[in-house]
């Protein structure tokens, strides 16, 4: 099957950070889809390979819009502002099983009540991508119980 | 709403679909240097509604350049005025723009080998109802790239003002003469 869900997550409970581990490593993209509320209006990031050197591997560009206005930065591993109100994100990793790349990240994300958001990122690393996590940094804001997370493998 | 709209809305794949209802149908991985990649024959993909470009890529640009813009060139039309809209972030600031483009259109932005072998861009774009002969051909893509000395995010969309099925799509670097091997181009149906 070409484009196939591999993993799900509901949270039962709020929870600070979500991880897929072990991920299947047969299929070109990974998609990760994210429906979720937050306990506060925050910054949430992405992570891969249990890798916490963010400084030195992780480099993110994005734009923004929203509250009447737009604006462009750079960042380590963004992966968007999220909310109280429902959000979403999906993110993309492309070629996440090749050894020869570093990995690059499409990311859109959005807050009901804030910003949209699109995002390129890069994993400066040539291993395979075998975890991802979804996290708030800072470690103090949480996604809600009920927020969904879900991995899917696109075929090349 | 179905999985398979959610994933065109939410551009560039969400969701999934049920069997066959989002499928591989080519991939080209460059094994060398290579100046252009061709996927022809589009017409036996009418099956599906809507075709979707998955493209990792580098092309040779050599220094200064930092970037590399990829070009597409709708069912061999080398001679019509392709017209674009852009939005983009470069981690500064965020810009709008428009052009036309004569043969040829953009689709999206990459990275120049020159600044790191192992760093590749990446494009996504959507062609929707790609066989239809009374609409203009249009796309929109999804793009972007970070290096050293120059990151981009783009939105992107294309048109070619003529009502036809879209039959074949040719990329090429525009700043460039090859994308390097290692360059993947993969094309999705989805119904």
């Amino acid at each position: 099957m070409t484009y196939e869900l591999l993993d799900s997550t509901t949270l039962a409970s709020a929870a600070s950070s979500v991880t897929f581990t072990s991920i299947d490593q047969s299929y070109g993209d990974l998609v990760v889809v994210v429906n979720c509320e937050t306990s506060a209006n925050e910054s949430f990031h992405w992570e891969v390979n249990n890798d916490a050197d963010y400084n030195t591997n992780y480099f993110t560009v994005w734009m923004r819009g929203g509250n009447n206005n737009v604006a462009s930065s750079t960042s380590s591993n963004l992966l968007g502002f999220l909310g109280s109100s429902m959000s979403n994100a999906i993110l993309q990793f492309m070629d996440y099983s090749a050894t020869d790349k570093h990995k690059s990240v499409l990311l859109r994300s959005n807050t009901t009540d804030n910003y949209v958001y699109a995002l390129a990122g890069r994993y400066a690393d040539n291993a395979a991508i075998t975890t991802i996590k979804v996290l708030n940094k800072a470690g103090s804001t949480t996604f809600s119980a009920g927020s969904t997370f879900s991995l899917y493998g696109i075929a090349k | 709403m179905s999985f398979v709209l959610l994933g065109i809305l939410n551009s560039q794949a969400a969701g999934g679909g049920a069997a066959g209802d989002f499928e591989l149908l080519e991939t080209t991985t460059l094994a060398s240097d290579t100046a252009s990649v061709t996927f022809s024959g589009l017409g036996s993909y009418t099956d599906y509604k809507h075709l979707q470009m998955r493209i990792v890529s580098q092309t040779d640009r050599s220094s200064p350049g930092t970037l590399d813009i990829i070009s597409v060139e709708l069912s061999g039309d080398t001679t019509s005025s392709y017209r674009r809209h852009v939005l983009n972030g470069n981690g500064s600031s965020v810009s709008s723009s428009s052009g036309t483009l004569g043969g040829r259109n953009y689709i999206g932005y990459t990275n120049a080998v020159n600044q790191g072998a192992d760093n590749y861009g990446t494009t996504v774009a959507d062609f929707l109802d790609f066989s239809n002969v009374n609409k203009n051909t249009v796309y929109r893509s999804f793009s972007g790239f970070t290096n050293s000395n120059a990151s981009e995010i783009m939105l992107f969309s294309g048109s070619n003002f003529v009502a036809e099925a879209l039959t074949s799509l040719k990329f090429t670097p525009e700043l460039s003469s090859n994308f390097t091997a290692g360059s993947r181009f993969s094309l999705y149906g989805i119904k």
